[in-house]
């Protein structure tokens, strides 16, 4: 049996307004498995996003028990979520985020800026996840110049670069045309087959195929049966 | 041009992208995606710097006025100079007369009388400042002599047509020992070569100090003065040399009071002493401090809060980029570092320009205004310092604010 990566047990989240509070999250209970690729849907404001945000170590769930990598990390303190972040989980986003003046290879190497103990082949894999995703011959382009689909490559480049525990993508697809998106997933699909595991949010549902595995968020509730 | 410039620092730095320290590139990147916002910043600061180094430069100058004008003063030395330089006043003001009674009644002093001359130079259309005197000068006011010799007893009382000329005037002119001049239509013999401060700024200064001067013995009767006054009859200033400190304010004190008695028949006069000369620079520093300094200060402050607002702009407009950094491991402290750092930067930047400009300034207007400046390295230590200061200080509330956003939140960011 392959071990858990991330393990929600009763998790909710709930935010403070100034009409009172907001449960985002209620009661998620859901495990995540290594090397499998989940696909979590569901309709805009059920949660999907604040789920991802506790998933990739962004936000703290308000009640209930979070475990990542066998380690319960409910209580951890912002630096020791951040240090954990840093190491082992890789996050692609709809928007790419990516440094518009910065080349391709700078983007990529920049998933290294904060790691305490650079390891020290990151030029080779950088080259190797460059050539995986058909990136390496345009490196030294600014992103600012590429198309959205490149991007979308280049953000995932950084996102795998250092071999993530976990790697969260938020709608990678959401700004993508369909030829793009497919372009994308194959990426994934590749990634997810040489090992990753993922977390991808998505509102295509053409996309599920490529999932290994398919949850639906529906008014904070998710629904791990599916 | 300065795109230009800046793609092609891009390109060096693309080139050694492995070599560059991440803090380096961080600062890099964010001043060439934001040229307008940071080249506005940096204006405003760099005329804050320049102001603040014009300031400190004519302090520290007027600072060094101060000291060299004691040194050529000398440290036990009473200056009594006539105020007005009007003829027909001088005849009622310090006389030979007066130099006498100070002599019979200081005879433990050493005193000296000048009288102050501006004869028209042959080959140029400047007055050359001719000051007449006794032996018993370069014993009161201990110019150092470059070369030669001063006047003694024999050249006073004999009249001889001998002259001493200040180290400055004699480079400049190429007078020497043993040359022959002519002031006017008289002709001296260079006997001596001194060595004054040069710092003649003004009519009562240059008898305290002098740049290029021509030192005549009192009793020749130069031909330009016509016959109008006995040459030794008029002085212009009065040196009393006190032969230890301790009895130098006892000896102003009875001096004034001197002076002051009806039948000295004295008015006019500005008395000299190395106090006065620190009390009026410090006036002057006093002034230009409050008007070079607020100055100064307002532009900085401009500068400042202009830094600020681009900041708190250029935080909401990076949030995207704060929220991937969270994302990627920085912590609250990289991210408030990152924004201090380029700000601090681009600060530091515009406190070398800032200096670089007040010096060209100066530099420039050195010709045209007498004030004193004084550029050694406490008028670039102290701006630089500043111009760090105002950045680190200026840009920590955005710094802080940036660090405080939570990476969901600024993720979200839309």
């Amino acid at each position: 049996m392959k071990p858990s990566i991330l393990t929600a047990n009763n998790v909710s989240k709930t935010f403070p307004s100034p009409c009172g509070d907001v449960q985002v999250l209620r009661h998620v209970n859901l495990t995540i498995k290594e090397g499998e690729f989940l696909m979590v849907t569901g309709p805009s404001g059920s949660g999907k996003t604040t789920f991802l945000n506790l998933a990739s170590l962004l936000d703290y769930s308000t009640t209930g028990r979070l475990e990542f990598d066998n380690e319960d990390i409910s209580n951890l303190n912002e630096d020791q979520l951040c240090n954990i972040r840093k190491d082992k989980v890789g996050i692609v986003f709809q928007k790419f985020c990516l440094l518009s003046y910065r080349s391709i290879w700078e983007n990529v190497m920049f998933r290294f800026r904060y790691l305490d103990n650079k390891p020290d082949n990151i030029q080779k894999q950088t080259e190797r996840i460059l050539c995986l995703l058909g990136l390496d011959t345009i490196a030294q382009q600014p992103v600012r110049l590429l198309s959205s689909g490149e991007r979308q490559r280049v953000a995932i480049a950084r996102a795998v670069v250092l071999r993530p525990k976990l790697l969260v993508a938020d709608e990678p697809t959401g700004n993508l045309d369909d030829e793009s998106s497919h372009s994308v997933m194959q990426c994934f699909e590749q990634l997810n087959k040489d090992g990753i595991t993922i977390l991808m949010v998505t509102h295509d549902k053409t996309l599920l195929d490529y999932g290994s595995r398919h949850v639906e968020c529906k008014n904070g509730y998710i629904d791990d049966e599916k | 041009m300065v795109l230009a410039m800046l793609n092609v620092k891009t390109d060096i730095l693309m080139m050694r992208n492995n070599q560059c320290p991440a803090m380096i590139q961080d600062v890099w990147g964010s001043i060439r995606s934001r040229p307008a916002q940071m080249i506005l910043s940096f204006t405003t600061i760099t005329i804050g710097i320049c102001s603040l180094t014009i300031l400190v430069a004519l302090l520290c100058g007027l600072q060094e006025k101060s000291r060299r004008m004691i040194d050529d003063l000398g440290a036990n030395v009473i200056g009594i100079i006539c105020s007005s330089d009007q003829e027909s006043a001088r005849k009622t003001i310090l006389k030979e007369k007066h130099l006498s009674y100070l002599r019979i009644n200081f005879p433990d002093c050493l005193i000296t009388g000048i009288r102050r001359y501006y004869v028209p130079l042959h080959g140029s259309d400047q007055d050359l400042t001719v000051l007449a005197t006794d032996h018993c000068f370069q014993a009161v006011r201990r110019w150092p002599l470059s070369s030669g010799r001063f006047f003694d007893e024999n050249d006073i009382q004999k009249k001889n047509r001998h002259a001493i000329v200040s180290l400055s005037l004699s480079n400049k002119s190429g007078w020497n020992v043993g040359d022959v001049i002519l002031l006017k239509e008289t002709a001296f013999n260079i006997v001596g070569v001194i060595k004054t401060s040069g710092l003649a700024q003004s009519e009562t200064s240059n008898l305290v100090t002098a740049e290029d001067i021509v030192l005549i013995p009192r009793t020749v009767r130069p031909d330009w003065i016509a016959d109008m006054y006995e040459p030794e009859s008029i002085l212009d200033a009065v040196f009393v040399y006190a032969p230890s400190s301790d009895k130098f304010s006892a000896i102003e004190t009875r001096a004034r009071f001197l002076m002051s008695q009806p039948d000295y028949n004295v008015k006019n006069i500005t008395w000299v002493t190395p106090e006065s000369l620190i009390q009026g620079v410090k006036k002057m520093q006093k002034t230009i401090k409050l008007t070079v300094g607020s100055i100064a200060v307002l532009c900085l402050f401009l500068g400042g809060a202009t830094l600020m607002s681009l900041m708190v702009a250029e935080i909401r407009h990076r949030i995207e980029e704060i929220g991937l950094r969270r994302a990627l491991g920085a912590s609250r402290m990289d991210i408030e570092l990152m924004f201090m750092i380029e700000s601090i930067v681009v600060t530091l930047f515009a406190g070398v320009a800032g200096i670089i400009a007040a010096y060209i300034l100066l530099t420039f207007a050195s010709g045209t205004i007498s004030l004193p400046v004084c550029l050694n390295y406490i008028s670039i230590i102290v701006p630089l310092i500043i111009a760090i200061f105002v950045g680190a200080v200026f840009s920590f509330w955005p710094a802080h604010a940036a660090a405080m956003i939570a990476p969901s939140e600024a993720l979200r960011n839309e």
